[in-house]
């Protein structure tokens, strides 16, 4: 495996182990974030 | 379409009615969501209430479009591992946003709508609306391939044959964007994006797993190595990408896409306040990173899949081995490898998660362009005169508008080269102006108005970088890429922006001049305005 080839694959790794736990932490944080984004607009009217 | 009929998909009637009863769903929203909208910030910024997780997922659901995974799937499939160096520096560039803020924390800080709105308030309204102007011409261009690449994913995905059935069916999902975002406006905008990222997010990873699984990790490094050689893994490498493409892929995908293009600035401007906007970047950093990375990794599966197959490679492959230049074909490998080795249901999902993320790119790009059009040509010309009620029929208007343009536009370019190049020197015309205007308005007090000016216009010397523009001027191919025409473009409008304001500097600084209210009464594009 070449140089390259080694920072291309460690790349690929990390990218989709942090991004899987990023994606569950922001389906929990957004739909959060949805209920209250939408309360604030309501009690602003 | 000829790939459509020698390759087989198992696209099936349960596999429509996920779509179906998704983009439904997303039309419910778009109707629900209208009971929010009170005026002009509720629509255009969702009354600025974003906390960070639904900014960073609305963020990404904008990013990760249909026609990202299939311009950068492609980019994967004709160079092979190099490619990821894209994601490396636009990773980077979107961590450095995030750590220092630069551009998104100032303008932030403004409380601006929209990037040229800061160039009203910074310069007068004549630069805003030349702003205003060159950001829509160049967001409206670049979004002018985005239905034809979504008919060609399609098409590819479900073997439909008939090209006629897959634009009449692009042109009801744009109906069906243009119907929840002219109701809805960013507040079903966000809420759509956030579901399209989950839904998306999801279905790519599943698609990586699968692919690994059907070809095997070492048989894909192997294949694209032999087919490739170093310049399919040394991006560096002047047989493949070269130095100046690095330079340019880090300045486009690192810091202009998160910086200083308006759709994602306009997320900025969302948010709470300037630390959130810096969380946001920091935890975008690596959906920056994926949403090139990953559909690199399912085009260059493509390529391996294909290497291997070559009833279904003769589709790809000219008769010398080298991959075809027929960029429709190139655009269809992505998807036609998807429909090879998903199974029913999960091809439904990731079809419907496609067409969401089409969907979600559509609705962000067509509210930013009206937005900017209403407030920052129409709303200064007009003597900042225009009611609420008229901004949001305009706006909803204007929408329309666009949409049936992008419809017509999309069917007759002849879009003879990678799409990725096209889309970078489209938006180009736009963003290297303002990238010198933001630069030297928020970091420099000695910034003018000429300045201003000549830096906006420098940016529309991008347009040499289209293919057709170059073919009609007798520029041969290959003589001058689009990454010298863009950081070319790049360097002129920041030394035009230095030597205009160093010739003619501005009398008086014009910050804050729009706490007047009568400040646009007198619009003169190069006069003289009082604080």
């Amino acid at each position: 495996m070449t140089g390259w080839m080694f920072v291309w694959t460690m790349l690929l790794i990390l990218v989709l182990l942090v991004y899987g736990f990023v994606v569950v932490v922001v389906t929990f944080g957004g739909a959060k974030d949805i209920r209250e984004m939408l309360q604030r607009i309501k009690d602003d009217k | 379409m000829e790939a459509g009929l020698i390759a087989e998909s198992t696209f099936s009637v349960f596999d429509w009615c996920i779509v179906g009863i998704y983009l439904a769903g997303t039309v419910v929203i778009g109707f629900w969501a209208n009971r929010y909208i009170r005026n002009m910030d509720d629509y255009i910024v969702a009354g600025r209430s974003l906390g960070s997780s639904l900014g960073v997922a609305t963020m990404l659901g904008s990013e990760i479009g249909l026609v990202t995974v299939m311009y950068f799937g492609q980019s994967g499939f004709k160079n092979g591992f190099a490619a990821f160096h894209i994601g490396l520096v636009a990773g980077i560039g979107c961590a450095f946003v995030g750590l220092t803020g630069i551009i998104v924390g100032p303008l932030r800080r403004e409380g601006v709508k929209t990037i040229p709105e800061y160039y009203g308030k910074r310069f007068g309204p004549g630069v805003r609306v030349l702003g205003g102007i060159m950001m829509a011409a160049a967001g409206i261009l670049n979004m002018g391939v985005f239905l034809k690449t979504g008919a060609l994913f399609l098409a590819g995905l479900t073997n439909l044959n008939d090209p006629d059935i897959v634009n009449w069916i692009m042109a009801g999902l744009l109906a069906l964007v243009l119907l929840y975002t002219t109701l809805g406006g960013m507040v079903s905008v966000v809420i759509t994006d956030y579901v399209q990222f989950v839904v998306l997010s999801v279905g790519l990873v599943i698609c990586c797993i699968f692919a690994v699984q059907h070809l095997g990790w070492e048989l894909t490094v192997d294949d694209v190595n032999a087919f490739h050689g170093d310049k399919g893994v040394n991006p560096l490498d002047q047989e493949g990408f070269g130095v100046s493409y690095v330079i340019w892929s880090f300045f486009v995908f690192g810091l202009i896409s998160c910086a200083v293009w308006p759709t994602a600035v306009m997320r900025a401007c969302s948010v709470k306040d300037e630390k959130t906007v810096k969380k946001l970047y920091r935890w975008s950093a690596i959906g920056f990173v994926t949403r090139i990375v990953i559909p690199q990794f399912l085009g260059i599966c493509a390529l391996a899949f294909f290497l291997e197959n070559d009833a279904l490679g003769k589709m790809f492959f000219e008769a010398d081995g080298t991959i075809t230049a027929d960029g429709d074909k190139t655009l269809q490998a992505l998807p036609i490898f998807l429909s090879q080795i998903l199974p029913v249901g999960l091809l439904g999902l990731v079809a419907a998660g496609m067409l969401a993320a089409f969907m979600s790119t559509n609705d962000s790009y067509l509210l930013c362009w009206a937005a900017v059009v209403v407030e920052d040509v129409f709303d200064p010309l007009s003597g900042n005169k225009l009611s609420t009620k008229n901004k949001l029929l305009i706006a909803r208007i204007l929408i329309v508008v666009i949409g049936l343009f992008l419809f017509v536009f999309g069917l007759v370019y002849p879009l003879n080269q990678n799409l990725v190049d096209y889309l970078a020197v489209s938006g180009a015309i736009y963003f290297t102006g303002a990238f010198a205007v933001l630069m030297f308005g928020l970091y420099w007090k000695g910034a003018s108005r000429v300045g201003a000016y000549l830096a906006l216009g420098a940016g529309s010397l991008a347009i040499f970088g289209l293919r057709p523009i170059q073919d009609a001027i007798g520029i041969p191919e290959g003589w001058l890429s689009e990454a010298q025409v863009g950081l070319g473009t790049t360097v002129t409008a920041l030394v035009l922006m230095l030597v205009g304001s160093l010739l003619f500097p501005d009398r008086k600084i014009l910050r804050g001049v729009t706490t007047d209210p009568d400040w646009s009464q007198s619009f003169d594009p190069m006069g003289e305005y009082d604080l």
